[in-house]
């Protein structure tokens, strides 16, 4: 029963796959959003090139979504950058190549000289680059940031106020049937998450017939049309509406005939519908987040699923975003204890997002160098924030070309992690599993992986500021 | 000239999505992000017609996008999808959180049809003009 779902490649694959040209490599993971997916067969064309193809180009990414399957056939193309750059002028037009050892001298200096330096991103890259970038940050004296907090930073801020009860994606297709999409488009943001995890998988004990999906969003989406229920919820209310289903669960009656816009008969079946469900998941996306209430909202859809653990089974789980934007979390807490916003400037780790988050130091106008490793901030912070960015000297590290580069000083190009990487390289899903990822290809000559780049920059900054490198 | 109140959200779309990953100086993400999607409804409101051109107006900033029709009934939303665009219209206050609220602001969209949706760079110009 595996139809009409959105986002697949529907090219025709087969004569690709067929031909004694290419190459095939299984069970690649993508590295594109947090599934991980596992399954990915990528062909790469041998020697004997087809027909205007070179060797060595990655010409189909069969089973990943449509992003996926973009990332892994735009792997070179025009916005690759293959030599590093220093740019100047006053829009940074003004572009010179140079070697990846000037290019790492100039950005250490940079990073040397700073007194608030933001090392930020970290969150499409490995969980070894991560390690590295921590390392920077401290010999650098720097806030290090990663791309959570404009994501789903406030969860995690949630998290510590209540903990959380989770599982993993393998658990929640196994089990569970009944699976609530609370402000999100899976659709859009991670096409492959119904098909691998929850609606259309036959799970052990569940048939794909088992299951009920609710969808609870401020607008209708392509998703809304694919479940079982769709409930509307007024933009910014859905702290509201959690809290109504938690009140009638504990047998409380709401004297009102609807609450955040949505009519109480809804009310009414959705806890009907959680509380005697067997196995209950709240997949939650940045609609909760990035609205008004932000960190209290996902408070309270935790104290509901624990709240539902007194009738029922309950989990709750982030859909996370970049490919390894649970690694930089795992790894920042495992390395000083917290996840996200990480101020080293004083020797030792402190963490007070607000004070120590990347768009906040920006914003204050207290930043004075920015490196973005793995991230576009200049595509993503808001333009307030953006505005600094364009008076302090901006590094970026990224096998292509983005917004951010187009305002930096300092280019730093590497090979595509999980793609064209050396080494082990590995990135946590976002149910927290760890997976290592594969190398397919070779990197453009010259070319380095983030880790190997970030671990020649430690040694320049050190040797700039006289600093003894603990011996890793 | 008429003008409309909206509730603005910010997001992925899947188009935007491949945008990113083909590139974000390519033309498909610069088609993606620049627009402004809006409830056929409001579309008559305004007296205008998907493709045409909009300002979109906060407490923190002013953007110029195109106005699309929204695929489904959202009367009173406009989603514009994630990019430089939209942060146009964000503030940088995070709620001590970090997290900027990028969805659910309150927006006025004017029909602007003697403007222009400036490119990356000409928005960069802009931003660097502001600051002096």
């Amino acid at each position: 029963m595996l139809i009409e779902v959105q986002g697949m490649t529907t090219k025709d694959t087969d004569a690709i796959l067929a031909t004694p040209r290419t190459r095939i490599t299984k069970h690649v993971i993508c590295p594109f959003c947090g599934c991980l997916c596992d399954d990915i067969e990528v062909a790469v064309t041998m020697t004997g090139p087809l027909p205007r193809v070179p060797e060595g180009t990655i010409v189909e990414a069969l089973n990943a979504c449509r992003i996926g399957h973009t990332k892994f056939l735009k792997v070179r193309d025009e916005y690759r950058i293959y030599k590093p750059e220093l740019r100047s002028g006053s829009d940074k037009s003004e572009v010179k190549h140079v070697s990846i050892e000037e290019a790492v001298q100039a950005a250490a200096k940079i990073l040397a000289n700073a007194k608030r330096p933001v090392i930020y991103g970290l969150a499409s890259t490995s969980n070894e680059a991560n390690v590295k970038a921590l390392e920077l940050a401290e010999v650098s004296g720097a806030i290090v940031d990663n791309t959570s907090s404009v994501c789903h930073g406030p969860g995690i801020e949630a998290v510590q106020r209540v903990g959380i009860g989770t599982a993993t994606l393998g658990k929640i297709k196994n089990y569970s049937d009944l699976i609530i999409y609370w402000g999100c488009n899976p659709i859009a943001a991670h096409p492959r998450h119904t098909r691998r995890y929850s609606q259309f998988i036959e799970g052990l004990f569940r048939q794909v017939e088992d299951r009920k999906i609710y969808h609870i969003d401020v607008r209708p989406t392509r998703f809304s049309d694919q479940v079982t229920n769709f409930i509307q919820v007024e933009p910014n209310k859905d702290y509201e509406l959690l809290q109504a289903v938690r009140s009638l669960l504990r047998g409380h009656e709401l004297q009102a005939s609807e609450v955040a816009g949505v009519p109480m008969r809804q009310v009414r079946e959705l806890t009907a519908d959680l509380k005697n469900a067997q196995f209950t998941t709240i997949f939650f996306g940045l609609g909760l987040t990035q609205s008004h209430g932000k960190d209290h909202n996902i408070s309270v859809a935790i104290d509901l699923t624990a709240d539902l653990n007194h009738y029922t089974k309950a989990v709750i789980m982030p859909l996370r975003g970049h490919f390894n934007v649970t690694g930089s979390n795992h790894v920042s807490t495992w390395t000083y204890g917290y996840p996200f916003s990480v101020s080293l400037e004083h020797g030792a780790p402190y963490y007070m997002p607000g004070e120590t988050s990347a768009v906040d130091v920006l914003v204050r106008g207290e930043a004075d160098a920015f490196f973005a490793i793995a991230a576009d901030p200049a595509a993503s912070f808001p333009a307030s924030a953006v505005k600094q960015m364009l008076n302090i000297p901006v590094i970026v590290l990224d096998p292509k070309r983005c917004v951010t580069t187009e305002i930096a000083d300092v280019v730093l190009p590497s090979a595509y992690v999980g793609i064209e990487a050396d080494g082990v390289q590995t990135a946590y899903r976002m149910d927290g599993i760890p997976l290592q990822l594969s190398k397919i290809v070779d990197a453009p000559a010259g070319i380095k992986s983030d880790d190997q780049i970030l671990d020649m920059l430690v040694r320049e900054v050190c040797k700039l500021k006289g600093i003894k490198r603990y011996p890793y | 000239m008429p003008s409309l109140e909206v509730v603005l959200l910010t997001g992925r779309t899947r188009r935007q999505g491949v945008g990113l990953e083909v590139g974000k100086l390519s033309e498909i993400y610069f088609e993606a992000t620049t627009q402004i999607r809006l409830d056929p409804k409001d579309l008559e409101k305004l007296k205008i017609e998907p493709g045409d051109i909009v300002e979109v107006t906060t407490d923190h900033g002013t953007v110029v996008l195109r106005a699309e029709q929204a695929p489904r009934a959202s009367e009173g939303m406009g989603f514009i999808p994630y990019g430089p665009w939209a942060n146009c219209v964000i503030g940088g206050d995070t709620d001590s959180t970090g997290m900027p609220t990028m969805k659910g602001l309150k927006a006025t969209v004017t029909p602007a049809p003697d403007k222009q949706v400036l490119s990356l760079q000409e928005l960069f110009a802009e931003m660097r003009s502001a600051a002096k």
